[in-house]
């Protein structure tokens, strides 16, 4: 299964050196998101790119007719494509993380991550895979290609957006008395993102597993 | 023996076209060619061997193992040609090769670097820089460097020059040297096939016309020409594909003796070539939907 993340890393190489860039172009287009808002859509900005990289490239001369001929279970395919999210998620974090930081110390308005910060970061990154992938994998990437253009802009705007939202207009009482205890203990609310953020991966897994079973390549 | 490859009944629907009741079987030691008009199901069999589609009836057994239940095990078992490029463009024919053998439990280095001399792939090059000719022998190379014991080709000479076409046929030639191993070869380039074929099956509008050893169909059938006082009613309901000229008449006969008996001493009967069959046979069938 390796062999499948280490496929999906390589047929993008030419691409990894952009990280940084996408990094610094997310934290500045997105400046006015704020502190969770600019290191959150970095994250799933990069995440993104490379996720869907990784399946316009398996579908870029049918190359799943190749992989489903080989001696390997279609569940193995669908597994190791989440394992790859994860490792792409996680030079997402690692490439937003860096680029706020320099921001921070080079004196421009940017605070440092948190850990709730870094929970929603997380918490966005798996959303728009766990979303994605079943999809994808009922489909096929160019079927589902307008799916993951609007999943992208949700991914990014929405949270911002329901954040605008709420302060204005207000939350529902138990929804504030929830974050307000949320909010008493940070290391509790990053968690919660990321035990969150992780159930709807796990649940994407199994749905993209069934709907996998049934594909078939004309 | 069991035999390599045992289709039985196979079935799939789509939306205007159905795979029907296809069998056939190859014994181990053989090439067998697929042959039929574009469109006919030769390659909708083949993914259904694969299991890149999902049949709806019927059994396919390879080396005497359904697909279906021991995929897996069926899958180290053979080495597949496609008709087009399949392999990540953007990876080095050595980077690839590093993905794809992982797969196979019995890969074998020494063939893969036997195989790449003597194809003179460039291994160090992009598949998309390789030419059409090169990406097919590239995945010739992966097919033959892992002791498959069936060899799946499907078109694979489709829009290669004839050296090259050439040179596959006798990597196949000296395959099936090994008296375990089998090809499915399916074109609709039928020459190819006169070259190297034992058996020949054939599929038109979904439905298998024949399976039969190649010698045995060239010495059955026919190609019949005459002069129009030859054509009797008798001729005529026996011969397939006819056509009537101003000067005489030809057709396919399936039975070179009773046609020839009808005709006596001055009835030409040929022996035809596998092309020449397929495209009788195939217009013959449409004559009869016409007709029906």
């Amino acid at each position: 299964m390796l062999t499948l993340v280490l496929k999906d890393i390589l047929t993008q190489k030419k691409k990894l050196w952009l990280i940084v860039f996408y990094g610094v172009f997310m934290h500045v287009a997105l400046y006015s998101l704020g502190d969770a808002g600019a290191y959150g859509s970095a994250t799933v900005g990069i995440t993104y790119i490379f996720v869907l990289g990784a399946c316009a490239h398996d579908d870029k001369n049918r190359s799943e007719i190749l992989l489903n001929s080989l001696p390997i279970s279609r569940n193995s395919l669908v597994m190791a494509k989440y394992l790859t999210s994860l490792w792409f998620l996680a030079i997402g974090l690692i490439a937003s993380t860096l680029v706020g930081t320099v921001a921070h110390f080079t004196g421009l308005d940017r605070g440092l991550v948190d850990s709730e910060t870094l929970g929603i970061m997380v918490f966005i990154g798996l959303l728009l895979v766990s979303f994605y992938y079943p999809v994808y994998f009922l489909f096929g990437y160019l079927k589902a290609r307008y799916y993951h253009t609007l999943l992208f802009i949700l991914a990014i705007f929405v949270p911002g957006l329901l954040a605008t939202m709420a302060n204005r207009v207000g939350l529902p009482g138990w929804l504030g008395y929830f974050l307000e205890w949320l909010n008493h203990s940070h290391g509790t609310m990053a968690l919660g993102f990321i035990g969150a953020g992780l159930l709807l991966f796990i649940i994407s897994l199994f749905i993209s597993l069934k709907f996998y079973q049934k594909r078939e390549f004309a | 023996m069991e035999p390599i490859l045992e289709v039985k009944g196979l079935r799939k629907s789509f939306k205007d076209f159905t795979l029907q009741d296809i069998s056939f079987s190859l014994p181990r030691g053989f090439i067998m060619g697929l042959i039929g008009p574009n469109g006919s199901g030769k390659s909708t069999t083949i993914k259904l061997i694969m299991n890149l589609m999902r049949k709806e009836a019927g059994e396919i057994r390879v080396c005497g193992l359904d697909t279906h239940r021991h995929e897996l095990a069926v899958k180290q078992k053979i080495g597949f040609v496609y008709d087009e490029n399949h392999f990540y463009d953007e990876l080095t024919v050595l980077e690839m090769k590093k993905i794809v053998a992982p797969f196979y439990r019995e890969w074998d280095e020494e063939a893969f670097t036997y195989y790449v001399h003597r194809f003179q792939l460039p291994v160090r090059k992009k598949i998309k820089e390789l030419s059409k000719g090169n990406k097919m022998k590239f995945a010739l190379t992966v097919a033959l460097s892992h002791h498959a014991e069936l060899i799946i080709m499907d078109e694979p000479t489709a829009g290669l020059d004839p050296v090259m076409r050439s040179e596959l046929l006798e990597v196949l030639g000296e395959l099936i040297q090994d008296e375990r191993k089998g090809v499915l070869f399916s074109t609709h380039i039928t020459t190819d096939l006169d070259k190297v074929a034992d058996y020949i099956a054939m599929i038109n509008e979904g439905r298998v016309l024949f399976s039969v050893a190649k010698d045995t169909l060239q010495e059955t059938c026919g190609l019949v020409k005459g002069g129009k006082s030859q054509l009797t009613p008798e001729v005529k309901d026996r011969l397939i594909g006819l056509r009537e000229g101003s000067f005489g008449f030809e057709g396919l006969t399936t039975n070179r003796k009773q046609m020839q008996d009808l005709l006596g001493e001055q009835g030409i009967i040929e022996r035809p070539t596998l092309e020449e069959i397929m495209v009788y046979l195939v217009r013959g069938y449409r004559d009869a939907d016409v007709g029906s």
